[in-house]
């Protein structure tokens, strides 16, 4: 006698629960749409350091070290002079020569250069006008301003330190990333560094931030 | 036309509008294929539509080692091309981990002076190296004034890795020049006729200095 009403009592349950969990689930994913769907949470930058890499897109870029660099006098009426010096080892993934650029004064006018240089952002502390930057990429027995296609270069970008200056504990600045996309004015495609626009400025955007300490004593 | 000619309201008899259809399909048969054919012929003149970019890029003359090539301003001629370890100038001896490339050219222009621009090396793969930056200009034929019916001779640098000469040429233009870009630049781009044999010669015995000094 009881049997037929437990049956008739179990019998509904088991196909409500399934359409409840679909239709809730539809819903809240037409609610999310409708909304505009789901934002893109804000990157948590890592903080990479000395021995890191970074694929910048024209670039694959290693942060080599950090270190101060004691350069002789030419002559006997020149004083010695201190550097702090960025070390890194840059390959031109592009197909084309690329310059090694110069970090730019301010990051709005940073998108105007596709050179490497140029995609260092913030460079912190500050150093005075005069300092430099100076950039360059070392070849054998010179110095030269071209990254040549696939072939790997050490980059070295330095700030001149003043006399009894003493060298920050650590540098620390943001890098940039570039795309090959076509140009604003002609459409050919080139390398161009990846921004955002903040009002009438075009802002590079980070890909990365770096922190690395600088090196004492192995100075050459 | 009479196919797509409206019927009459009395409908003909039948036999005169069977007569009427039968060149018809023919003509419709005929319409298809050459609106096909139009259609093919559309789709094929779309790919001779010039990519971005190509409609500034500049105009190549081409050439083997050895030849006069005239690119309607300038004239340039490709002499001889060697490899080296090192080159030593006036002030100092610069080493390399790839290899110099010295390349022998001669110029003249037809009408009016020029200066060359520094050469571009471009690779099998399509790779682009500029003339190395490392010697001063002025130790280049892009130093010298490119004269009507004057030829002169000079050497251009490259530093490339050895890896990249089978297959390579040399593309030699004008100075890029300040202010908006003249489309349909001349160019003269010469094959160093170099295959993999070749290049492997080339740097397997390179000089050990080549000196730009003037005894």
């Amino acid at each position: 006698m009881t049997e037929p009403s437990g049956g008739s009592s179990d019998k509904p349950r088991r196909p409500v629960v399934v359409p409840v969990i679909a239709l809730t689930a539809l819903t809240a994913v037409g609610v999310t749409a409708l909304l505009g769907g789901l934002g893109e949470a804000p990157d948590e930058l890592d903080t990479l350091g000395a021995g890191a890499v970074l694929d910048q897109g024209q670039y694959d870029t290693k942060f080599v070290e950090t270190r101060v660099t004691v350069v002789p006098p030419e002559s006997e009426f020149q004083d010695e002079k201190r550097f702090l010096e960025m070390v890194f080892d840059v390959t031109n993934k592009g197909d084309e020569t690329a310059d090694v650029g110069l970090p730019a004064p301010k990051p709005e006018q940073a998108y105007l250069s596709a050179g490497f240089g140029a995609s260092l952002l913030k460079i912190t502390p500050a150093f005075g006008k005069d300092a430099g930057p100076f950039v360059f990429a070392q070849a054998k027995g010179g110095e030269t301003r071209q990254l040549q296609p696939g072939v790997p270069a050490r980059v070295i970008v330095r700030y001149q330190l003043q006399e009894n200056q003493p060298p920050p504990e650590k540098v620390s600045f943001e890098v940039a990333g570039f795309e090959f996309s076509p140009d604003f004015n002609s459409d050919i495609p080139r390398w161009q560094m990846i921004t955002s626009e903040v009002g009438d400025k075009f802002l590079p955007e980070v890909k990365a931030r770096v922190t690395m300490t600088v090196k004492k004593g192995a100075a050459t | 036309m009479t196919a797509t000619e409206p019927r009459s309201a009395t409908a003909p008899p039948r036999r005169t509008r069977r007569a009427a259809r039968r060149p018809g399909a023919g003509a419709r048969l005929l319409g298809v294929v050459a609106g096909l054919v139009l259609l093919g012929a559309a789709v094929g003149v779309q790919s001779m539509d010039m990519a971005e970019g190509e409609l500034s890029d500049p105009i190549t003359y081409t050439g083997a080692k050895g030849e006069n090539v005239d690119a309607q301003r300038f004239t340039v001629r490709l002499d001889s091309f060697s490899a080296a370890r090192s080159v030593q100038t006036s002030t100092a001896t610069l080493g390399t981990d790839n290899l110099f490339l010295i390349v022998n050219a001669s110029a003249k222009s037809s009408r009016k002076p020029y200066h060359l621009g520094q050469p571009v090396l471009v690779t099998a793969d399509g790779k682009r190296f500029d003339a190395t930056d490392r010697i001063d200009r002025s130790l280049t034929l892009a130093n010298t004034w490119v004269q009507p019916d004057i030829w002169v001779s000079g050497r251009f640098f490259f530093e490339v890795p050895a890896s990249v000469l089978a297959g390579a040429g040399v593309v030699f233009g004008l100075p890029p020049a300040a202010g908006p870009v003249e489309p349909y630049q001349p160019e003269v781009e010469v094959d160093l006729g170099l295959d993999e044999e070749g290049a492997r010669k080339l740097a397997a015995s390179p000089q050990d200095v080549f000196s730009t000094v003037r005894k």
